[in-house]
């Protein structure tokens, strides 16, 4: 009997590992929570009961989806924007050297000060905060595009060419399938900070989303519920990673065995 | 390896002593050294603090402020706690506190004028509560602001699903100005002179006019008025000794405050200058006329209480005696 248990626990350990890592930061959650005031860190059983409540309202999930709903938006039009471009700027030095600067210059802006101004201009609705989310994912998409459209091996490229192979066969069989690890690398952080984006944008001013409810809770000193939009936004986060870990998955079947 | 070593001695070396010279900087002698959370940007509207420290209402008093400008409302939990001494809080944030548990005192008001204001463009014919139905109003949504137009409107006889409360957050002004919103929740020794030195015609709806509810003040812990109410005393004294002065001599608390307000630019100076007169005409009512400055009314309390649970800003009321200690002020 305890063999056999002892031959489970070999085989699934790391499967039970996650679990308890929860099960143990709970605990410490709960017993350092015992030492100060619920308004400044409420214990874990304290959050479980507001969370429970604000989810049987309804009220988590239009925030949570909202948030989502923006996250994605922003993500989409980031990546959509930076994968033409970091190919042409793979493929054109000169012009990636007369453009880093500029592209450097926005992203060194920090977001939390641009986006006020992004709302008065695009408005308090959803475009404002897809517009700062989008801003926030496109520069690892870009970077990790360029890095990744510049790793191809020059012998392959050059025995493409030699083989006579047209643009399109080149870029399909040879560029994209050699860039996609790098690019899925920057898909992965563009999509957890795109998240972050649109919750910056809900901090300027918005009536929802997970950004928006931080601050409600906050405004109204409702610790717990800061804590329920937290860990809401977390899952949001984890969420979509593992959506992108997915898909780098079925995107690229010749690294499975990896 | 020796080098690393040495690398992380050095650090931790740093960091203790950065600590302990963090734990050791208050207790020297002289005079006691406290904290005041300002929740909010240098600004004229702290005349009474500036001119306290300034002309050494404080040290009379034995303690030396220190200005804290870089907590917003989480100061309160902090104050409660003990970590802050003292901040300036909205009568409605402190209820909002009491009713989750956190045990902070209201001690004297600064305003004892409600001072959120509706602002609407001249053009758009806004002039009284009841023009805004069917409008769009932008306000942040939560807090002072949120409280004062569900009160308007509620007394205006207009339902909230007959408007449009678009969370603008802090950009009033732009939203109002670009057409996004017809009217603005602002306060009024703020929004309004600044839309007026930018040369807009505007009206204005004061919701002191309507309600007496409670505006900002300072406020302590539980805990500070249990444990230290000498100190508290000695706070309010200096406290109501700066109003007073402040509004005897205006010009020379404008100048005084030009030393603690230091990123203005020269074309602020004139709208800055009427903004500290605004604000000194919302320090004075009816009650604190009668019974000194500073003093609050506990029906204004109640009365902003029964508010805000009816509205269901808060979700339980708190006796008046825990929100409000005149008991420093007299």
């Amino acid at each position: 009997m305890a063999n056999r248990l002892f031959a489970f626990l070999r085989r699934y350990y790391e499967y039970l590992l996650m679990p308890l890592g929860l099960l143990i930061f709970v605990g410490l959650w709960q017993l350092v929570a015992g030492f100060y005031p619920a308004f400044i860190l409420p214990g874990p059983s304290r959050v479980g009961t507001r969370l429970m409540e604000y989810m049987a309202n309804g009220m988590l999930r239009q925030h949570f989806i909202t948030t989502g709903y923006e996250s994605i938006a922003g993500f989409v039009m980031g990546g959509l924007l930076a994968l033409p471009l970091s190919y042409f700027l793979s493929r054109h030095p000169f012009v990636e050297r007369c453009l880093t600067p500029y592209i450097v210059g926005v992203q060194a802006i920090p977001i939390v000060a641009l986006a006020p101004l992004l709302v008065i201009w695009f408005g308090f609705g959803l475009s404002s905060k897809i517009l700062v989310s989008g801003l926030v994912a496109f520069f690892p998409i870009l970077t990790n595009g360029i890095m990744g459209f510049r790793s191809t091996d020059p012998r392959l490229l050059e025995l493409m060419a030699i083989m006579g192979a047209k643009r399109k066969q080149i870029f399909f069989k040879l560029e994209l399938p050699s860039a996609l690890p790098v690019i899925c690398g920057g898909l992965k952080l563009g999509i957890t900070l795109a998240v972050i984006g649109a919750v910056v944008g809900e901090f300027a001013g918005s009536g929802r989303g997970l950004g928006y409810l931080v601050n409600a809770a906050r405004g109204s000193f409702d610790t717990p519920l800061i804590f329920v939009a937290l860990i809401a936004l977390a899952l949001l986060g984890i969420g979509f990673y593992i959506l992108i870990a997915w898909f780098e998955y079925w995107l690229m079947p010749w690294r499975r065995r990896e | 390896m020796k080098k690393w070593v040495l690398g992380i001695g050095v650090l931790v070396l740093i960091i203790g002593i950065g600590g302990a010279y963090t734990i050791a900087a208050p207790a020297s002698n002289g005079p006691k050294r406290i904290t005041v959370a300002m929740t909010y940007i240098p600004s004229v509207q702290f005349a009474p603090w500036y001119v306290a420290a300034e002309l050494g209402f404080f040290r009379e008093q034995g303690i030396d402020v220190n200005f804290d400008y870089r907590m917003d409302i989480d100061a309160l939990p902090l104050v409660a706690d003990g970590k802050v001494d003292f901040a300036i809080a909205g009568g409605d944030q402190v209820i909002t506190a009491r009713s989750h548990d956190i045990p902070v005192v209201y001690l004297a008001t600064l305003y004892a004028k409600f001072p959120p204001s509706i602002i609407a463009l001249a053009k758009s014919g806004i002039e009284k509560p009841q023009d805004l139905k069917g409008k769009k109003i932008g306000l942040p949504l939560y807090g002072t602001s949120l409280l004062a137009i569900k009160a308007v409107l509620n007394k205006a006889g207009i339902a909230e699903s007959d408007v449009e409360l678009i969370d603008v957050g802090y950009t009033q002004i732009p939203a109002l100005i670009s057409g996004k919103v017809d009217a603005i929740v602002g306060f009024a020794n703020n929004e309004p002179l600044s839309l007026q030195s930018q040369g807009f015609r505007i009206h204005q709806i004061d919701a002191w006019q309507y309600f007496p509810l409670v505006g900002h003040g300072l406020i302590t812990g539980e805990k500070m008025v249990r444990n230290n109410p000498k100190l508290v005393q000695a706070m309010v004294r200096a406290t109501v000794k700066g109003m007073r002065y402040a509004l005897e001599h205006p010009e020379e608390t404008y100048r005084i405050c030009l030393k603690y307000v230091p990123d203005l630019s020269k074309d602020q100076h004139g709208l800055q200058q009427k903004v500290l007169s605004s604000s000194m005409a919302l320090w004075q009512n009816d009650y604190s006329k009668r019974y000194g400055i500073g003093n609050s009314d506990p029906k204004a309390w109640e009365e902003s209480q029964r508010l805000m649970h009816k509205y269901g800003l808060i979700d339980k009321e708190t006796p008046v005696h825990q929100l409000l200690n005149l008991k420093f002020i007299k």
